[in-house]
């Protein structure tokens, strides 16, 4: 077994644990959510289910019963940050609606909070992916098929087009708070910003994943760096902004 | 520019929608041209259906105190200030006892009006509906 062998499978158990016990617990403990225990069961089990089978396949490659497979490692990782993701959404608790509601008849427009740097920002980082993968391909730089290249250009655009809507549907979601107008918008901020943050590192990730192709580098590589900053962000972003005011 | 609605009140969500818009068009708060929220900002806002948001919005544009610019939104009308003060639920009154008046000098009983009403009120639906 060789080094990076031994990192992607430290790196693998470190993914298993914060994934699958760590983030779905925080997910659970909010004090709001006594009405979903059917749910917040169901989630337990198939977390302690993917947790079983994630130590299963550790252990299976670590003794050599199964040959080491990066696929398989890739496939299980997409697994567990749908579940988180759909624990998130689902174990999110119901906002409390009071009988009086304030509401702001100012007009809401995304880009009104998009401060016009990160405006150029967010743009250049979605435009260099492309830019960048066409001039791999005209000027004959990239070793492995071409038909990868595009399909990693199409992931990126794909993915940037869902955190774009993400950010249109932040401003128009339902609200949390209905009395008060002014913390609402600095919620809306806070939240955009996480969003165009989140667009700039996953762009920034697929240029290193480029030019670490460019430059021929291992996919074992390719995989710690993607494990490490999405264990990263999924841990950030699962901080609570204020315990009761935003759920996750 | 804040609107607050109680959903504990008598009166219905889209009547105080349209009293308080209303309200700040005759103070002055909302002057000509204002854009207002889109339909589904404001209800998202009130944690209200859409649909409350709408037919607010239909009979003030229908009041002549909005007006509907199709994709590009919602502004004040730039009569907006004179038509919050027509009062059409007055109209309606003073049209109605003139007409009950003449009904009853026919010699109709109030029984007999209701349900002609009643009757008129259901065709007009089923007639608009189709």
């Amino acid at each position: 077994m060789t080094i990076m062998h031994i990192a992607i499978n430290v790196i693998f158990a470190l993914q298993l644990a914060l994934l699958s016990v760590v983030l779905p617990r925080r997910c659970q403990q909010h004090k709001r959510q006594p009405d979903k225990r059917l749910l917040q069961l169901g989630f337990t089990w198939i977390n302690r289910l993917v947790l079983l089978a994630g130590s299963a396949l550790l252990l299976a490659q670590i003794t050599g019963w199964i040959v080491f497979n990066l696929a398989i490692l890739l496939a299980f990782t997409g697994l567990q940050v749908l579940l988180l993701l759909a624990q998130r959404q689902w174990l999110q608790p119901a906002p409390i609606l009071p009988t009086q509601r304030k509401a702001s008849l100012q007009r809401r427009r995304v880009l009104d909070y998009v401060p016009p740097a990160d405006r150029v920002m967010s743009v250049s980082a979605v435009l260099v992916v492309p830019l960048l993968a066409s001039a791999l391909a005209f000027s004959g730089q990239w070793p492995m098929a071409m038909a990868k290249l595009w399909q990693l250009s199409a992931v990126g655009l794909l993915t940037n087009a869902i955190l774009f809507f993400a950010v249109y549907f932040t401003v128009f979601r339902k609200r949390q708070n209905f009395n008060d107008v002014d913390n609402q918008t600095t919620l809306i901020q806070r939240k955009v910003s996480q969003y165009l943050r989140a667009i700039l590192s996953f762009n920034m990730l697929l240029v290193l994943i480029l030019l670490l192709g460019a430059f021929q580098t291992t996919p074992e590589l390719l995989y710690i760096l993607l494990s490490l900053s999405l264990q990263l962000m999924l841990l950030k972003t699962g901080q609570r902004v204020s315990a009761g005011k935003l759920a996750y | 520019m804040e609107i607050l609605i109680d959903t504990d009140s008598t009166e219905p969500i889209f009547a105080q929608l349209i009293s308080q818009i209303k309200q700040l068009v005759s103070n002055g708060n909302l002057e000509p041209g204002f854009q207002l929220p889109s339909i589904r900002q404001l209800a998202a806002d009130l944690g209200i259906n859409q649909n409350t948001v709408a037919k607010a919005y239909k009979l003030l544009e229908r009041d002549k105190v909005i007006i509907g610019k199709g994709y590009r939104g919602t502004f004040i009308h730039s009569q907006a200030q004179q038509n919050c003060l027509i009062d059409y639920s007055q109209q309606a009154r003073q049209l109605m006892s003139t007409t009950i008046m003449q009904l009853r000098e026919l010699g109709l009983t109030d029984s007999e009006i209701r349900l002609q009403f009643a009757e008129l009120i259901k065709e007009r639906t089923l007639t608009e509906a189709l």
